[in-house]
């Protein structure tokens, strides 16, 4: 280990996110390999090492001999001034290499908030922050995850993207990588080259011209690169790689359990989720394949917990069969089975009894609006009747706190709609002491968290202005003010990020400015509470002449050209057109097994979606 | 249903490691051993283990113990041993497994191997500093206790801890070698009385190491 490393470990906080060496850590010799990659997660360690995505492709790269991917976290502050001390640049866990060494260096980008933890991080790492500066092959700096869908805002720092899944693109980018690394090629050049594998996004190969108000008027691919970018789709889940070991950490993580995710996409089709449309077309996981590779996980890791996770996991078409065969070598073992994501209209007492859910923290369900009409225009397809059963199972197994998620501020509310939320929240409590077999001495809690809305690219709402701070305050006061019943508990979402997440997500490349303004006066680590600073951002927006309000608060025209439009990921603009109209008459669409929507994401899979194809097999069926 | 106590060395970045952390890691590792762990009865049945007192954090062992109960009799130490030395993370190394000879409550000290490599690379003279302050007649340190159930700091003289104490050097390092209390009930941590060489002589090192290489029951006996 570094001498500087040894030195400053004993003066910081949790010196075990900054050592590697966890159980089923990848070793290799890096003077074997011909590229090394590092996995770089724009936050903690303990945040970074929850997230699937890293755990996916971290053993998928290492499973190639010639390539080593190692992992690097965003220390903390207290780690962050003790390396500044010591002149110690920021390094991977595994062979504490510092970034300039890496071949790649790959940013994962789950929320907006982080993208000045990109920066941070580079700087720490002593790379030049934007592209044009980098001139070499060595140290070229991607990005992938949900963010990239609409990369805009941080094109100026990254070489490309990858959009969609990134298994087999991945693979791809490696391999050409490896090919122009070895002929000694230019960035330029390996980054024409790359523009044609698909999925592969690079910002500099595109042009953008703006109106004077400010949009979009066109992006132009610069020589050939294609016009349109279409994101990767993986096929078949049960044939594509997953680990069947997962990194085991020391200290204590936010998830520290392992996961098995059963299918990618969704049926719903919520108006105001971008995971919903992000993640088309469905594909679903076989039960066998699930069930072998839980077990594995638990044998290779030892965890007592594992977590089913999807979009929606009550939707997976096997849920039953799935869930009884786990269960199997689960009870004997003493592990635990985690379902998050279930519909509140899909609760029931098998479910609660299969799970033992009672005796674990708290049952939260997602109404998100407190409406019926509020619920359709977001085509949330629960009714009043749906939550209230849930409700009132809830209550029979003993069960005496309750967890409700709501959204303010989405389009076309109204303050009735609002209101509404209290409304249901009381009938709630209601249903709790009529029910006569109650338990005794026990009071009910219901905790009502209502967070501002934030319209998202990909959606049907991504048309629609985000409401304003003052409106939504507006909102979260009347809330507080009508909770006046005991066992009653709103809690509101007070932060500015939000207003910030909104220009970013639906932001164009002039924000590249405000954030390397922002970052330079000291902004990173945005998604902490504590770190954030709204007045420098606001700072940072006026000195580049940008106002966020044109990216949060204004409604686009569907003319308008939106910075993605030559990002194709997956759902027509004309079925986000249709959606966005059926949400102003309050219409509902029904779910994707019921009934196709021709929402266009199959195109990108040769036409392929498995919920279409659940229609046929259930027509077997009968 | 039998106990058996497993010795372990702990080095390297495992050094790192918490207690609570390092408790996680064993339930893991035994559990990934298919080890046929005995849970206790009750409401939240959890998998029987007993640490020695927890070893400050950045200091090195080759002396841990662990005390584990096994359900099913038939496995033999040999093979508890193997089955876990197999599934350790790579700093954590199985040394042994057998039948307890002692009570962990017995421990009552630990003999530490502490190293400093000195900032202007003269070991021999940091050597001489440290016996010149082993020698004072007084060596007051603040130790964290509690009173009650409050934090409070005490101040406590580590001369009257301090046993066989040698001083030597090896390359370019300074090496003390010393025994301190370790017991469930009161110990003197190698951080403490390192900080105290370390404070009294203004030695700022490059690298230091603490490690733990045995510990004792009354008398001198070794802890088995």
């Amino acid at each position: 280990m570094d001498a500087r490393l040894e030195k400053i470990l004993p003066l910081v906080q949790k010196p075990g996110r900054y050592i590697g060496g966890e159980l089923n850590s990848v070793e290799k010799d890096p003077s074997t390999v011909d590229l090394r990659f590092a996995f770089c997660f724009p936050d903690t360690y303990e945040i970074g090492m929850s997230h699937l995505g890293i755990k996916i492709l971290y053993y998928l790269i290492n499973e190639r001999e010639d390539a080593y991917c190692e992992r690097v976290f965003a220390p903390w502050l207290d780690m962050e001034e003790q390396m500044r001390k010591v002149g110690l640049p920021l390094f991977s866990l595994e062979t504490g290499t510092p970034l300039t060494e890496f071949d790649l260096i790959g940013f994962t980008l789950q929320y907006e908030m982080s993208f000045t933890t990109c920066l941070y991080m580079l700087e720490l790492g002593g790379i030049p922050l934007l592209s044009k500066d980098r001139h070499d092959l060595k140290n070229l700096v991607v990005g992938g995850g949900p963010c990239a869908c609409n990369p805009e805002p941080i094109a100026d720092f990254f070489d490309l993207f990858m959009l969609g899944d990134g298994e087999e693109v991945m693979m791809d980018l490696l391999d050409l990588y490896k090919e122009y690394k070895e002929r000694g090629a230019s960035k330029e050049e390996f980054l024409k080259a790359a523009s044609h594998i698909g999925g592969i996004y690079v910002p500099s190969l595109y042009d953008v011209s703006y109106h004077e108000d400010g949009t979009v008027e066109a992006v132009s691919p610069v020589g050939d690169a294609p016009a349109v970018v279409r994101k990767r789709v993986v096929a078949d889940l049960d044939s594509v790689y997953y680990p069947d070991k997962f990194l085991v950490p020391y200290i204590d993580i936010v998830h520290d359990r392992a996961v098995e995710e059963i299918y990618r996409g969704c049926i719903r089709g919520c108006r105001f989720c971008q995971a919903g449309f992000l993640y088309r077309p469905i594909r679903e996981k076989s039960v066998s394949t699930i069930n072998a590779q839980a077990k594995r996980l638990c044998e290779s890791t030892g965890y007592d917990e594992i977590s089913v996770i999807s979009l929606s996991t009550s939707d997976y078409s096997g849920i039953q069969p799935l869930l009884s065969d786990m269960a199997d070598w689960t009870a004997e073992k003493k592990i635990n089975i985690s379902l998050p994501s279930l519909r509140i209209d899909t609760f029931s007492d098998e479910l609660v009894e299969k799970l033992n859910l009672i005796r674990r923290s708290g049952l939260t369900f997602a109404p998100e609006a407190g409406s019926q009409r509020m619920r359709d225009v977001i085509n949330k397809n629960i009714t009043e009747e749906d939550i209230m059963k849930s409700v009132r199972i809830a209550f029979a197994n003993n069960y005496a706190t309750v967890k409700l998620y709501f959204m303010l501020g989405l389009p076309y509310e109204t303050m009735e709609d609002v209101e509404a939320i209290i409304a249901l929240g009381r009938q709630i409590v209601d249903a709790y002491y009529q029910n006569p077999d109650r338990p005794k001495g026990r009071n009910l809690t219901v905790n009502i968290s209502a967070s501002p809305f934030v319209p998202k690219p990909f959606t049907p709402f991504q048309w629609e202005p985000q409401d304003t701070k003052a409106s939504i305050e507006e909102k979260q006061e009347r809330l507080h003010e009508l909770a006046t019943k005991t066992r009653l508990h709103v809690s509101s979402h007070k932060s500015d990020t939000i207003f910030l997440e909104a220009a970013f997500a639906r932001g164009d490349r002039r924000l590249g400015k405000v954030i390397l303004k922002a970052f330079e006066k000291g902004c990173y680590f945005d998604s902490w509470d504590n770190c954030f600073d709204i007045d420098k951002w606001m700072e940072a927006f006026e000195e580049c002449g940008l106002d966020p309000a044109f990216y949060s608060n204004r409604r686009r025209s569907y003319e308008e050209v939106l910075p993605w439009d030559h990002l194709d990921n997956g759902p027509s603009k004309e079925f986000l057109i249709r959606e966005n109209e059926k949400a102003k008459q309050a219409a509902v669409t029904p779910n994707c097994r019921e009934q196709c929507s021709n929402c266009g994401a199959q195109r990108l899979n040769d036409g392929k979606c498995d919920a279409l194809l659940k229609i046929d097999r259930g027509r077997e069926a009968v | 249903m039998r106990d058996v106590r497993i010795r372990f060395a702990k080095t390297g970045k495992a050094k790192y490691i918490s207690h609570l952390d390092l408790t996680r890691c064993f339930a893991r590792a035994i559990f990934r051993a298919q080890i046929p762990l005995w849970f206790t009865e009750g409401f939240n049945p959890r998998p029987y283990m007993n640490f020695t007192s927890p070893l400050t954090l950045g200091a090195e062992s080759r002396a841990e113990a662990l005390d584990i109960r096994l359900e099913d009799e038939s496995m033999t130490d040999e093979e508890v041993a193997a089955r876990l030395g197999a599934v350790m993370p790579p700093d954590i190394h199985i040394l042994s497994a057998a039948p307890p000879v002692y009570k962990m409550n017995q421990i009552e000290e630990s003999r530490y191997r502490v190293e400093v490599e000195p900032s202007n690379g003269d070991p021999e003279a940091l050597a001489e500093a440290f016996r010149q302050v082993s020698e004072q007649e007084h060596l007051i340190v603040e130790k964290s206790g509690k009173r009650g159930k409050r934090k409070v700091m005490k101040q406590i003289d580590l001369k009257e801890y301090i046993k066989d104490l040698s001083v030597s050097t090896e390359g370019e390092r300074t090496v003390m070698e010393v025994t301190l209390p370790s017991s469930s009930q009161f110990g003197v941590n190698p951080r403490l009385f390192l900080d105290k060489f370390l404070s009294e002589t203004g030695e700022e090192p490059v690298r230091i190491r603490m490690m733990r290489e045995a510990m004792y029951i009354a008398d001198g006996i070794l802890f088995e």
